[in-house]
């Protein structure tokens, strides 16, 4: 018995050791400026499935106070970085702990869309403080569940589906077939997808759904393979996604159809490291593109790599120009009160950022701004992708669209 | 009939996949009475670790070998530092193994990341087979030749070797197993580390067709859990023909009726406990 107590007692102490290594860091205090501090808190996922999204929003973050002298203005920025892990719960426990203990002034957060979702919903109840919401791409946080204290910095699903379908329909090709995670973003990527593929003369002939946690693909190949299609657009995000496009060239799809991609997946580096020469000649379409030549990316991949000794992703640009809009609206509304900063967001905020010219549209809330197709190349024995096509000023419809949806 | 074919032998692959995952699942709760649910996190450690070694630079086969020895070590560890402890305690195996999982997963988080990872596929079986207007990976056919390999190599243990009939005899009456002079202890220990090794193997062979990351060690678990209750606790032969029911379900299901996949399969197993609820194979308690 005694035995028995001491084992859970060592067990015990290794738990508590690993929560204390879990432990979020607290403000981080930084700038020598004057007056009071300006504090900034985001709520991010730092661990579990979608750290490397938190990670890469709170690098950017960093590296733009670090570019600017951590400063707004000439006060001093504090930085408060709490872990929600992607759960919506923790999210909205931080969000209560940071805008009522630390009584941050703008808050950054959404990792993923259920957490912004989620802080919509209580910043709009609540009235507190300005969110930017980092990632979170649900079209209706540009339509119905619009609120004017969350503003958007990263996509939209309608802006990503619907520009590769009028593209795909285009320059790839007519006839398609669509798998995409059977859950909600992939039912409204399906549907922004096939509608303006449709629209734009091309013919979507099947939509298959795969579970999430799909990890054997083999069935939907071989549905894939019985018709006579032109591309196979894919919305496959998480970890299938990886699998599906590893499994979509073991069993030679790759050889007679174009993959297009609209989960940000191909072109994400732990892809291309994991399913290698997979991803070359495969589509896919962002907001950003490391290899863009002006003056501001030149200087944000050359800071980046400098104090990450790696290349920006998506999910940094986004953090980057999350914390431009929290520095610029509190310098052009000249105070940090909430209302103030609010009137700023909704006279319409422009700016260049290192992805191209960015305006916030007060309309919904969401950035009108360029977009990419990106296409994925082997050169000189690496794998990298390439610049195919620019798609200038990209904005959201004011309104739902109402597209028949995608069964 | 080519589509036929080709979904059959893919549900085969599938079905060759859960049987490595669940037989050490199986034989381990069946022969010692030790619910180990941390299973699934042997599986994916294995492959975790075999892609550190042939990122090294091994080849797949040495990197196999090497991570199969490494957990089957490790299972060696913890089956003396924990298991031993709760020996004939269901509740108190379930919650230990299932602290296991949490730390283990961690652990794998911290050491190889949040990222999606995948062993290359070795580079003898690097090409597809086309036959009859269809396309397969010469590597799924290799995993079910291993599949009917192992199913063949554990009915021969069982049945043929003096070891497997030790074992079967410690299963219904230990005492007297312990009387005749056989070290039970030991036995035991063999047989649980047998059956994290055969999840390590499954581990790495899955590797290049799964992939590993955090919290697929539940997915496994899960699976193989499926897989050991329709086909009756204890039995290999149990395991070896859920999983071939499970795979073609699971495979059939996803083409013909896509929305209650998943269902499916629960349907299934809720089906085959109504009639026989000890599983296909699983024996009755005296």
């Amino acid at each position: 018995m005694k035995k028995n107590k001491r084992l859970v007692l060592a067990i015990m102490f290794v738990v508590s050791m690993f929560l204390t290594a879990c432990g979020s860091g607290g403000g981080q205090a930084s700038g020598d400026g004057e007056g009071e501090p300006i504090k900034l808190g985001f709520t991010l996922a730092l661990t579990g499935n979608f750290a490397f999204m938190g990670e890469g929003v709170k690098e950017g973050v960093e590296l733009f106070f670090e570019e600017n002298g951590n400063k707004i203005g000439d006060r001093p920025v504090e930085l408060f970085f709490e872990d929600d892990a992607g759960d919506p719960q923790k999210a909205l426990k931080n969000y209560q702990q940071l805008t009522l203990n630390q009584e941050v002034d703008f808050l950054g957060g959404g990792t993923i869309g259920s957490i912004s979702y989620a802080l919509t919903e209580a910043a709009e109840k609540d009235k507190r403080v300005p969110i930017i919401n980092v990632v979170g791409s649900g079209n209706s946080l540009s339509w119905g569940e619009k609120s004017d204290y969350v503003w958007r910095i990263g996509f939209s699903s309608l802006n990503y589906a619907g520009t590769l379908g009028v593209d795909m329909a285009e320059n790839i090709g007519k006839k398609a077939v669509v798998i995409a995670s059977d859950y909600v973003a992939g039912h409204e990527q399906a549907t922004d997808f096939s509608a303006n593929f449709k629209e734009h003369g091309g013919e979507v002939l099947d939509i298959l759904w795969a579970p999430s946690g799909t990890s054997d693909f083999s069935s939907y190949i071989n549905q894939i393979k019985q018709h006579d299609a032109d591309a196979v657009y894919m919305f496959i995000p998480g970890a299938d996604g990886p699998r599906f496009v590893q499994q979509f060239k073991e069993f030679g799809l790759a050889e007679n159809y174009a993959l297009v991609d609209g989960g940000s997946v191909l072109n994400a580096p732990s892809t291309v490291e994991a399913v290698g020469d997979a991803v070359v000649d495969g589509y896919v379409l962002s907001h950003y593109h490391v290899g863009l030549e002006n003056e501001l990316n030149k200087k944000f991949v050359e800071d980046y790599t400098a104090k990450y000794d790696k290349v920006p992703d998506n999910y940094v640009i986004n953090g980057y120009d999350t914390a431009k809009v929290m520095s610029e609206s509190i310098q052009e509304a000249g105070s940090t009160e909430v209302g103030d900063i609010i009137d700023t967001l909704k006279a319409g905020l422009s700016f260049d950022s290192p992805r191209g010219p960015i305006e916030l549209d007060p309309k919904t809330n969401h950035p009108i701004q360029n977009h990419y197709i990106l296409k994925g190349v082997e050169k000189d024995g690496e794998i990298v992708f390439e610049l195919v096509r620019t798609y200038e000023k990209v904005q959201m419809p004011a309104e739902d669209p109402g597209y028949e949806k995608a069964k | 009939m080519e589509f036929f074919i080709a979904n059959t032998v893919s549900g085969l692959a599938y079905a060759m996949l859960l049987f490595l995952m669940a037989a050490g699942l199986s034989i381990i709760f069946g022969l010692m009475k030790i619910m180990n649910l941390a299973h699934g996190s042997f599986f994916i450690l294995a492959g975790y670790v075999a892609y550190t070694f042939s990122r090294s630079g091994m080849n797949f086969w040495l990197s196999m070998v090497l991570a199969v020895i490494v957990i089957s070590i490790f299972a060696l560890i913890i089956e003396k530092l924990f298991i031993s402890r709760v020996h004939g305690s269901e509740t108190d195996q379930v919650l230990l193994t299932v602290g296991l999982v949490f730390v283990l997963g961690d652990l794998a988080l911290w050491i190889w990341g949040g990222n999606f990872l995948s062993i290359p596929v070795p580079a003898i079986f690097d090409f597809s087979l086309d036959f009859a207007g269809m396309t397969f990976p010469a590597y799924r056919l290799f995993v079910i030749a291993m599949g009917i390999l192992f199913a063949f190599v554990l009915w021969y243990f069982e049945a043929k070797t003096r070891v497997g009939m030790i074992v079967r005899a410690g299963v219904d009456d230990m005492e007297m197993v312990s009387a005749l002079g056989f070290n039970v202890k030991i036995i035991f220990s063999g047989v649980f580390i047998f059956g994290a090794a055969l999840a390590a193997f499954g581990g790495v062979l899955s590797g290049p067709i799964l992939g590993m990351y955090p919290m697929m060690e539940w997915e496994i678990l899960v699976n193989s859990m499926i897989v050991v209750i329709i086909g009756g606790l204890g039995s290999w032969k149990g395991a070896f023909i859920a999983s071939m029911i499970v795979g073609f379900v699971d495979i059939f299901g996803r083409i013909y009726m896509p929305t209650f996949a998943m269902a499916f399969i629960f349907i299934l197993m809720v089906a085959i406990l109504m009639v026989k609820p000890t599983g296909l194979f699983g024996r009755v308690e005296s």
